[in-house]
């Protein structure tokens, strides 16, 4: 009786401290969030370096106190593939298309013996960039923080970082909360203006009179665009892409934003090996779309109706979501004043962009996530039903319902099989069929 | 004849890998159900046959459990999607955050795969007896194939033996309180084990699993041991060399390769000198070469499916990804058809 009562104490001093040690980690871990509650918008910046050196940079806003490094990519609005089967949180596979499409490919599809590439994460700390020792989804983000993607050979040793940029060239409008001092060019003239203008673009090509089977390379940087597509499909905000047209091909670049879309385009002509001096009568056969004669190759900035674009329908990213490039209001007057001044495109000086042995071929500058937007959309993009899921193409769709009543009949056969062979074994077995088998053996 | 209740031992591997093949490659939450009925009434026909697959029935009830925990894992640690059920404060360790529809459908769909999993692999065991698959083994290895054949029945011959104790415990009267009253349950439990690896070395000494090997000449000794021992270190030097030296690629494989030559040489020639007859003989009858036939159908269309169109099967409800599982048919009848054994069993013809 007295042992019993003594293990249902110690049962209970067992429970005390469970309860005991998980208030002190609870109270722990809350003591950090709760100061700055009241703090009202908190920005984090993000930088990301694809293989190629580009390198695509927001800014994102949010309410809480802190989000985690897998949140503020998620509302970046970059196309993030995560792989959640390791268990506490996810891995991430892909940014923007760059890496391995899970659940398709493996997560770490590049990283496969000794060669090993993969998207490297890293945090501003001290004026330098840090390999991260935590995975995204452990690592808390706070009001002011710099976050970093490389993908690439990697580890801490070898791999490489993103550019060396702040948290004030990022978040360029009106930032309170910074006391990182910075030394860059970037003035900021802000005001606090709706998108009024069209986007601005520079567009151009290294050649527009290639020969059948070489190529050119066309380059793009644009500003204030909400959505940019070449020849109808999207495109991040710069870039570089090799064509090599086998025929005179028209390439059209449109960038829209609400206030409106601004088009150009570049017509490569094939020239014959054998005419090396064609005039522009040359291009005229053989051309998928009707071109205009030789035009020069920066464009006019005149919006056309060449690609309509509607702003309303977000195009398709490999059927998967949009890439969202929103631009701070606020930056937006900036960028219209400063575009002029970038005649060759660097939009921060050399310095601050890497190291002396690691050129950066494209300027930094690709697309800024909108501040106030985000904020909203954050309760916006939390709680969408299933009929916001199918805005986005996740959504149920009537393409299935073949595939699922073909299921339910299946479904359907299984069960009939299952009781009618519950049945059979109900009923005493029938001698004839085990003498049957019997007599086989 | 009794022996020949159940299929032909390669008939139940066959269908295993066709079976377990799925369960390994889709978390689509469609076919793994297909996949997990078609099995479930297999385990119903077969019956619980014996003491030992009556213990599998408790590693299903295991599975199951295992199931309900996976489901709150999964939402609690992957904060991720945009259907979000409701938000946990961002302060707790972990699992604060929002907690999404996503997170939740992942925790049962890889459940399932699980569940799925474990059903298969006990259907598989009552299905056939290790016995039978040890004298499947080729001669060469048949050393590891009693240690393994004797492993894979420790823990369902644990299991049995652990209802028997505790029954016979009640009987007694006897109740669990707290850890001290596991002591009468833990001792028979250790003693039976214990004399159970005695009588099985007894029983295989009697049927003659030690005395078969011819002997070996010192010289057949030192040379399969030499072989075995450059094998070795060929196959390591090769792992190092692929790492090192990932140009030397042709180097390191080819080290590889002579490695795995020259132990597998090892292996056979010391499996040649073991002598092994049959007693009896197992006949393929009709239905042991239907379900061989109707398995490898099965087998092959999955494989094609999964080698051929693989997007029909991936199911990843995180975004980008849709939430709704597609369904096709060929792979669907490539579960459906894992059905058959049921059916062919001599219970139900």
């Amino acid at each position: 009786m007295i042992t019993h009562h003594l293990g249902a104490l110690r049962r209970f001093h067992h429970l005390a401290l469970c309860c005991w040690l998980f208030l002190m980690v609870w109270g722990a871990a809350g003591a950090t969030g709760v100061a700055d509650e009241q703090a009202g918008l908190h920005r984090a910046a993000l930088v990301v370096r694809y293989s190629d050196n580009n390198v695509h940079t927001s800014c994102v806003s949010f309410a809480e106190p802190e989000i985690t490094g897998e949140e503020l990519l998620q509302r970046s609005g970059l196309v993030v593939l995560l792989d959640f089967n390791a268990g506490l949180g996810g891995a991430v596979c892909s940014i923007n298309g760059q890496g391995c499409s899970y659940p398709g490919q493996d997560c770490f599809c590049q990283c496969l013996g000794s060669q090993c590439q993969y998207w490297a994460y890293y945090h501003w700390e001290n004026g330098a960039w840090q390999y991260a020792s935590t995975g995204a989804s452990q690592y808390s983000v706070t009001d002011g923080a710099l976050e970093g993607w490389s993908w690439g050979q990697g580890n801490f040793v070898t791999g490489v970082e993103p550019p060396q940029i702040t948290f004030d060239e990022v978040c360029a409008a009106a930032s309170t909360a910074t006391p990182t001092a910075t030394a860059t060019a970037t003035a900021t003239a802000s005001s606090g203006a709706q998108v009024s203008q069209r986007p601005q673009m520079t567009f151009s090509a290294t050649t527009t009179r290639v020969t059948p089977g070489s190529c050119a390379v066309l380059s793009w940087l644009t500003w204030d665009a909400d959505r940019v597509t070449l020849d109808g499909a999207e495109v991040i905000a710069q870039d570089r892409r090799e064509v090599c047209p086998q025929a005179t091909q028209r390439y059209v670049l449109a960038a829209a934003n609400s206030a409106g879309q601004t088009v150009q385009e570049i017509t490569v002509q094939v020239v014959g090996a054998s005419v090396p001096t064609a005039g522009t009568s040359a291009a005229a056969t053989a051309t998928p779309v009707p071109i205009v004669p030789a035009p020069p190759a920066q464009g006019t900035a005149a919006p056309t109706s060449l690609a309509p674009v509607d702003p309303a329908t977000p195009l398709g990213f490999d059927g998967a979501r949009v890439v969202e490039m929103t631009v701070t209001p606020a930056a937006q007057p900036t960028q219209a004043i400063s575009l002029p001044l970038l005649p060759t495109a660097t939009p921060h000086p050399r310095r601050t962009l890497g190291a002396d042995g690691r050129p950066t071929p494209t300027p930094i500058l690709v697309a800024r996530a909108q501040a106030g937007a985000e904020s909203a959309g954050g309760a916006a993009a939390a709680a969408p039903d299933l009929a916001g899921g199918e805005a986005d193409g996740r959504g149920f769709t009537l393409a299935l319902l073949p595939g699922y009543a073909s299921y339910l009949g299946m479904v359907a056969a299984l069960i009939a099989t299952g009781g009618w062979l519950a049945q059979r074994r109900a009923k005493p077995a029938a001698p004839g069929g085990r003498k049957a088998r019997a007599s086989r053996g | 004849m009794a022996d020949q209740d159940t299929f032909h031992p390669i008939a139940w591997l066959t269908w295993l890998v066709a079976a377990a093949l799925p369960a390994l490659s889709t978390r689509n939450p469609l076919y793994l159900s297909l996949v997990l009925l078609a099995v479930a009434i297999n385990y119903a026909a077969l019956g619980r046959r014996s003491p030992l697959a009556r213990s599998w029935g408790a590693f299903v009830r295991f599975g199951a459990v295992l199931w309900l925990l996976t489901i709150p894992f999964s939402a609690l640690t992957s904060h991720y999607g945009t259907l979000v059920l409701f938000r946990l404060p961002r302060s707790w360790p972990l699992i604060g955050g929002p907690i999404t529809l996503e997170g939740v459908l992942y925790g049962v769909t890889g459940g399932l795969a699980l569940v799925t999993l474990l059903l298969i692999f006990a259907t598989f065991n009552v299905a056939v007896d290790q016995a039978r698959l040890l004298r499947m083994t080729p001669g060469f290895i048949y050393q590891a194939g009693v240690v393994a054949g004797i492993a894979v029945a420790f823990v369902p011959q644990m299991v049995a033996a652990w209802q028997a104790i505790r029954e016979a415990q009640q009987v007694r009267g006897h109740k669990v309180r707290g850890l001290r009253d596991m002591l009468p349950l833990i001792m028979p439990l250790l003693v039976m084990a214990l004399e159970r690896a005695m009588q099985l070395a007894e029983s295989m000494e009697a049927r003659g699993f030690g005395g078969q090997i011819v002997a070996a000449s010192p010289r057949e000794r030192t040379l399969n041991q030499l072989a075995l021992l450059g094998g070795l270190g060929l196959a390591a030097a090769g792992f190092a060399g692929n790492g090192f030296w990932p140009e030397r690629r042709l180097l390191a494989g080819l080290l590889l390769g002579a490695g795995a030559i020259l132990g597998v040489w090892s292996f056979w020639d010391q499996g040649r000198r073991v002598r092994r007859t049959r007693y009896h003989r197992w006949i393929w009858a009709r239905a042991d070469r239907l379900v061989l036939a109707v398995s490898l159908v099965s087998l092959i269309g999955w494989a094609g499916c999964w080698l051929a169109r693989s997007e029909w099967l991936l199911y990843y409800p995180f975004p980008p990804y849709s939430l709704w599982p597609v369904f096709h048919l060929a792979p669907g009848i490539a579960c459906l058809l894992l059905v058959v054994p049921a059916l062919l069993l001599p219970g139900a013809e």
